[in-house]
C-alpha cells in the first residue's frame, strides 16, 4: 500500500485521470450488465400517481373529476364567448370579450399548473435511513425490555414555542416534518400538505398551493364577469323584444343562455365561497388540514397558537403567494442505473410496498454514489458491487420470522387514520362519496399487495443471507437480531 | 486512531462501505431547512469537529438563503403571477440556482476534506431535503479479520450476482 504522503504530484495526476475516464466508466458497467434502456425515476416511483410525458406531468390517480372541471371551464367560456360576446362587444365595449380572454387565459394556465406540478411529494427513506431511524428508534424506547408495547412513533419539537409532534410514516418510514401529511389516495407524504382536491386531480401542498389559490380566486372572477354578462345580455335583449320573448327567443337563437347562468349560479357561490375560505388560510399561515383538525384554534388551550404564522396578515400572504418556490425532490424524470437493483431485489421485496419501491431505493442509494461528482465516481466504482450484500444485512428481515402479510397489516393500518382529515377537507363540496369508495378501495389494496413482495423471495435468498450473516461484524448482527425482534413485536402487537 | 490519510487511488482500490451516517434535520426554527449541528459520535476518530460542523453551519446558510422571503423573491413571485406562472418554464428560481451552489460547495468539501478522510458527503437533495448522508468507508486491508471478511464475502457476492 503506497503511503498517501509519498505520492504527492503523483496524486494529481492520478486524479485528473479519474475525471476523465469515471464519467464513462459508472455509465458503461450497468450498460454491459443489462442492455435495456435506463428507466426513468418517475417510471419505478412508489406512490399511486399517473404521470405523463415523459415524466414531466405528475397527477393523482383518479383524473375523472379534473376532466369534467375541464369541460365545465371549457365549455361555459366557449359557450360565452360564441354567443354572448358578438352582441356585448357591438352593444357596449368590446374590451369585455378581451378581459374575458385574460381571465380565462389565466385561470387555465393556473389550473393546469395545479394539476401537473408536484404539490411537494417527499421521497420515500431509503433502506440506510430506515434502518438507521429504526435503530434510534429501539435506542430511545430501550429495545433491552424487548416489549410487547408497540414503540410510540412520535418525536416533539419545540418551534417558536409551541410544541409539535412529529409522526413517523410508516410508509415513507420517515419521519414527517412540521405540517406535512401522508395523503392515502395518493400515497404519498406530502410537505405543507393541504388537501387532496379532486377537481384539480392532484394534492394541494407547499409547492402548488399558490397555483391552486390563484386558480380558484381567477376562477371566481371569471365566473362573476360569465355570470354577470350574460344576465346583462338578457336584460338588454328583453329591452329590446320584451322579457318572455327574450327568453322564448333564446332557445332558438342562443341556445345556451340559460344553461349558462344556471351553472355560472352554483359555481359563483361554491367558488367564491371556497376562495373566501382559502384566503383567511392563507392570512393566517395555516392549511386546510390544520383548520379542520383546529390544530391552532384557541379552543385547546390558551397557550395554542399557529407557531408559523408572522404575526401581521400581510407578510403571511407574501409568505405563501410570493415566497421563493422549493425544486421538487423527486426529480421525475432522472435515469436509475439498472444496475443495482437486480442484486437487491431479492432481499428488498420485503419492504411491504412492492418491489418498484425497493428498486427506486436501491437506485438513490447508488445515485447518490454516481452523482456525487466525477472524482469519487471512481471511488465508488467497486463500492457498486459491494453495496447490496451489505444494505441486505442491514434491511429488518420480518420475511424470514413472520409472515408478510401480517406485518403489512401493521404497517398499513396507521395510514387509514390520517386520510381521515383528507376526506373532509376535500373542497369537492359534493364529492364526499366518490372519494369514500377510494379511501375503502384503499384499504383493501393493501393487504392484497402485501403477499406479492415476500413471495418474491427466492427460496435460495435465505440461504445467502445467512451465509452474508456469518461474516457480518457484531454490530450488524446485533442489528439483525434486533430487527427479527421488532418483527415478533409487530406481529404480537396485530 | 488518528484520521488515515486516503489518497483517492487508495479509497478506490481499497475502500469498502463501513456505515453511513445520518445528520438529520433541525425543525425548531419551524419548516425552513436546517440541519444539526450536532457532531455524530461515529465520526469522532475521522474528522475534526469544527470542520464537520463549520461544512453544515455553511450548508444552513445556503439554506437560509434559499428560502429567505425579501425583496428579489417578491419581485420574481409577483412577476410569476403576472405570466400566470408561464415564465417557470423558461426561468430558473432562485432556490434552483442556490441549490447549484449548494452542491458545488459540497463537491469541494468532499474533495478538500472529506475523501481524504474516507468519508463521502451526500447532498441532501438527493435525500429529499431529510438528511445529511455521510458515507464511512473503511481499509479493506485494515482493522482486524471481521471486515476483511466482509470485504472477501461482498466482493465475492457481488461478483457472483
Amino acid at each position: 500500500m503506497t503511503p498517501g504522503g509519498g505520492s504527492g504530484p503523483m496524486k494529481d495526476c492520478e486524479y485528473s485521470q479519474i475525471s476523465t475516464h469515471s464519467s464513462s466508466s459508472p455509465m458503461e458497467s450497468p450498460h454491459k450488465k443489462k442492455k435495456s434502456a435506463p428507466k426513468r425515476k418517475w417510471e419505478v416511483f412508489p406512490g399511486r400517481n399517473k404521470f405523463f410525458c415523459n415524466g414531466r406531468i405528475m397527477m393523482a390517480r383518479q383524473t375523472g373529476v379534473f376532466y369534467l372541471t375541464l369541460v365545465l371551464i371549457l365549455v361555459t367560456s366557449g359557450l360565452f364567448f360564441a354567443f354572448d360576446c358578438p352582441y356585448l362587444s357591438e352593444k357596449i365595449t368590446p374590451a369585455i370579450p378581451a378581459i374575458g380572454g385574460i381571465l380565462f387565459f389565466f385561470v387555465m394556465g393556473t389550473l393546469l399548473r395545479t394539476s401537473f406540478s408536484d404539490p411537494g411529494v417527499l421521497p420515500r427513506a431509503t433502506p440506510d435511513e430506515a434502518a438507521d431511524l429504526e435503530r434510534q428508534i429501539d435506542i430511545a424506547n430501550g429495545s433491552s425490555s424487548g416489549g410487547y408495547r408497540p414503540p410510540p412513533r412520535t418525536k416533539e419539537v419545540i418551534i417558536n414555542g409551541q410544541t409539535v409532534k412529529l409522526k413517523y410514516c410508516f410508509t415513507c418510514k420517515i419521519f414527517r416534518p412540521p405540517r406535512a401529511s401522508h395523503c392515502s389516495l395518493c400515497d404519498n407524504c406530502v410537505e405543507r400538505f393541504d388537501h387532496h382536491c379532486p377537481w384539480v386531480g392532484n394534492c394541494v401542498g407547499k409547492r402548488n398551493y399558490r397555483f391552486f389559490y390563484m386558480f380558484i380566486l381567477s376562477l371566481s372572477f371569471l365566473t362573476v364577469f360569465i355570470f354577470a354578462f350574460v344576465i346583462t345580455h338578457v336584460i338588454l335583449r328583453s329591452q329590446q323584444t320584451g322579457f318572455l320573448n327574450a327568453l322564448k327567443d333564446s332557445p332558438a337563437r342562443y341556445p345556451f343562455t340559460e344553461t349558462n347562468s344556471v351553472v355560472c349560479f352554483f359555481s359563483v357561490w361554491s367558488i367564491v365561497g371556497l376562495s373566501g375560505f382559502h384566503t383567511y388560510l392563507i392570512s393566517s399561515n395555516q392549511t386546510t388540514n390544520e383548520d379542520i383538525k383546529g390544530s391552532w384554534s384557541n379552543k385547546r388551550g390558551k397557550e395554542n397558537y399557529n407557531p408559523y404564522s408572522y404575526g401581521n396578515i400581510f407578510t403571511n400572504c407574501c409568505a405563501a403567494l410570493c415566497g421563493p418556490l422549493s425544486p421538487s425532490l423527486i426529480d421525475r424524470r432522472g435515469f436509475i442505473q439498472p444496475d443495482t437493483p437486480q442484486l437487491a431485489g431479492p432481499s428488498n421485496g420485503i419492504t411491504m410496498y412492492g418491489a418498484t419501491q425497493s428498486q427506486s431505493n436501491m437506485c438513490d442509494q447508488d445515485q447518490c454514489i454516481q452523482s456525487t461528482k466525477f472524482v469519487l465516481q471512481a471511488a465508488a466504482t467497486p463500492l457498486l458491487q459491494s453495496e447490496p450484500s451489505i444494505t441486505s444485512e442491514e434491511l429488518p428481515l420480518p420475511g424470514k420470522t413472520i409472515s408478510g402479510p401480517c406485518a403489512t397489516l401493521t404497517l398499513g393500518q396507521p395510514t387509514p387514520p390520517s386520510s381521515m382529515p383528507n376526506l373532509t377537507s376535500d373542497t369537492g363540496l359534493t364529492d364526499m362519496i366518490p372519494l369514500k369508495e377510494d379511501h375503502e378501495g384503499h384499504q383493501f389494496l393493501t393487504p392484497e399487495e402485501a403477499p406479492s413482495p415476500p413471495g418474491m423471495l427466492p427460496s435460495g435468498s435465505p440461504i445467502t443471507h445467512s451465509h452474508t450473516m456469518h461474516v457480518l461484524s457484531l454490530a450488524s448482527q446485533d442489528s439483525l437480531h434486533e430487527d427479527s425482534v421488532r418483527g415478533l413485536v409487530k406481529l404480537s402487537s396485530v | 486512531a488518528a484520521p488515515q490519510v486516503h489518497s483517492l487511488q487508495e479509497l478506490r482500490r481499497s475502500a469498502s462501505l463501513a456505515t453511513k451516517v445520518f445528520v438529520q434535520r433541525d425543525y425548531s426554527d419551524g419548516t425552513t431547512c436546517q440541519f444539526q449541528t450536532k457532531f455524530p459520535p461515529e465520526l469522532e476518530s475521522r474528522i475534526e469537529r469544527q470542520l464537520f460542523e463549520e461544512t453544515v453551519k455553511t450548508l444552513n446558510g445556503f439554506y437560509a438563503e434559499a428560502e429567505k422571503i425579501g425583496g428579489s423573491s417578491y419581485l420574481e413571485g409577483c412577476l410569476a403571477c403576472a405570466t400566470a406562472y408561464f415564465i417557470f418554464l423558461c426561468m430558473e428560481t432562485h432556490y434552483e440556482k442556490v441549490l447549484k451552489k449548494i452542491s458545488k460547495y459540497i463537491q469541494e468539501q468532499n474533495e478538500k476534506i472529506y475523501a481524504p478522510r474516507g468519508l463521502l458527503l451526500t447532498d441532501p437533495l438527493e435525500r429529499g431535503m431529510r438528511v445529511i448522508e455521510i458515507s464511512i468507508y473503511e481499509d479493506r486491508c485494515s482493522s482486524g479479520s471481521s471486515s476483511s471478511g466482509s470485504s472477501s464475502s461482498s466482493s465475492g457476492g457481488g461478483g457472483a450476482g
